[in-house]
């Protein structure tokens, strides 16, 4: 049985991120042979027109951003709209500082946020991320794989750090 | 030749300060802060900025002629304002870090790359599954037996009272001070004509007290109000 081919075949057919413990399951095999599987994957379509993201611990199949135009030709689609200046100064709080409340973005940006977590929400490169265990119990915002397909970026340690990544 | 001058506009009063401090090549420190207090004040005087915002913009506002003053009057200050000035600047440090990294993620989208999972379809497209052997008759049939559904009778008709504003009756008040410099309350009341006009006569005289245009007094519990004109 390779662990690696199996694994390749599932995550063409999974439709949403897969995290190594499913994928150990179905196998019957341990964790970290699963992991060391993804990894070799990875390595593997580093060069390829598929690539495999992992955001979370999950693993996904994706396109090569590299090739996002043909992409977008052959299914006919209009490529994204961009995101207002607000949107992406609430993206990038989301991003450094997840997971984060709304009313911590509007702490940082000194302005209301409803909106632009709103259409970040909408496009769904963002999701809820359960409550804060404080008062009111507000929801925490985290990103999701959508955000690196919907930039092109295979992890986000592609971006930028910022100094206070870690408080 | 006609110029067109282009008003940027600012995501809050963070961004609009950054900006003014590009603008003046200076740092984010008090001394460059109490300089560009004059700018700031002259932004939110001259843009109209919508009221949901406006709060933010004053609280800002605040704190830079704080600032000025500090600058001005260096003997007079007081260490909580110094620790609010400290967060003040931490934050706005902050603001700076993620507006820059929020130009970063601009600049990624700008390159127009994007990947796609095997046979995902792009979630905000709008798709209409049917049924598979639904045929476009079908649909006629359906959407003709629902128009026959449709009541003919036209839409019964209700008519809502105008009621009184609570500015109608402050003028109202307002005149009746003018002939008495005091007024009764129960009195007043009883003039009404509906229970909604009360109401509304109670948020006017509660209105007017907030605006310290009058001053409403009792002797004791239930006992008549007397209605005085402070101006």
């Amino acid at each position: 049985m390779n662990i690696k081919e199996i694994i390749e075949s599932l995550l063409l057919v999974a439709n949403k991120p897969v995290s190594p413990s499913e994928l150990a399951d179905i196998l019957k095999t341990d964790e970290t042979n699963a992991l060391e599987a993804l990894n070799g994957l990875i390595e593997d379509y580093k060069n390829r027109g598929i690539n495999i993201i992992q955001h979370d611990s999950k693993y996904e199949m994706i396109t090569s951003p590299s090739n996002a135009k043909f992409v977008s030709l052959f299914l006919n689609e209009e490529t994204r709209k961009d995101l207002n200046q607000g949107a992406l100064e609430t993206l990038a709080i989301v991003i450094y500082k997840q997971p984060v409340t709304k009313s911590e973005i509007e702490n940082i940006r000194g302005v209301n946020c409803d909106y632009a977590v709103r259409s970040l929400l909408i496009r769904g490169i963002i999701e809820e991320k359960g409550r804060k265990e404080s008062l009111g119990k507000p929801i925490l915002y985290g990103t999701n794989s959508n955000l690196l397909k919907h930039f092109g970026i295979k992890s986000l340690d592609e971006l930028p750090k910022t100094e206070d990544k870690n408080d | 030749m006609t110029y067109t001058v282009k008003i940027q506009q600012f995501e809050g009063p963070f961004d609009l300060l950054l900006s003014l401090i590009e603008k003046e090549k200076l740092s984010i420190t008090d001394l460059s802060l109490a300089k560009i207090t004059r700018e700031y004040l002259k932004y939110i005087d001259e843009f109209k900025i919508n009221t949901d915002q406006l709060v933010e913009f004053l609280n800002i506002a605040s704190k830079l002629i704080y600032l000025k003053s500090k600058a001005l009057l260096p003997s007079l200050i007081n260490d909580e304002s110094e620790e609010e000035i400290k967060e003040f600047k931490t934050q706005l440090e902050e603001y700076k870090r993620y507006k820059e990294a929020a130009e970063h993620l601009k600049d990624i989208l700008a390159e127009g790359k994007f990947s796609r999972s095997p046979g995902e379809r792009q979630f905000d497209k709008a798709i209409f599954f049917h049924p598979p052997e639904t045929e476009l008759k079908d649909l006629t049939i359906l959407f003709q037996q629902i128009l026959k559904k449709m009541p003919d009778k036209p839409l019964e008709e209700k008519t809502i009272q105008k009621q009184v504003t609570i500015e109608q009756i402050i003028d109202r008040i307002n005149s009746a001070l003018k002939k008495n410099k005091t007024l009764n309350l129960l009195d007043e009341i009883k003039k009404a004509k509906s229970k909604i006009e009360i109401v509304v006569y109670f948020l006017a005289i509660l209105e007017m007290i907030k605006q310290k245009a009058i001053r409403v007094s009792q002797k004791e519990n239930f006992d008549n109000a007397k209605i005085e004109d402070l101006r």
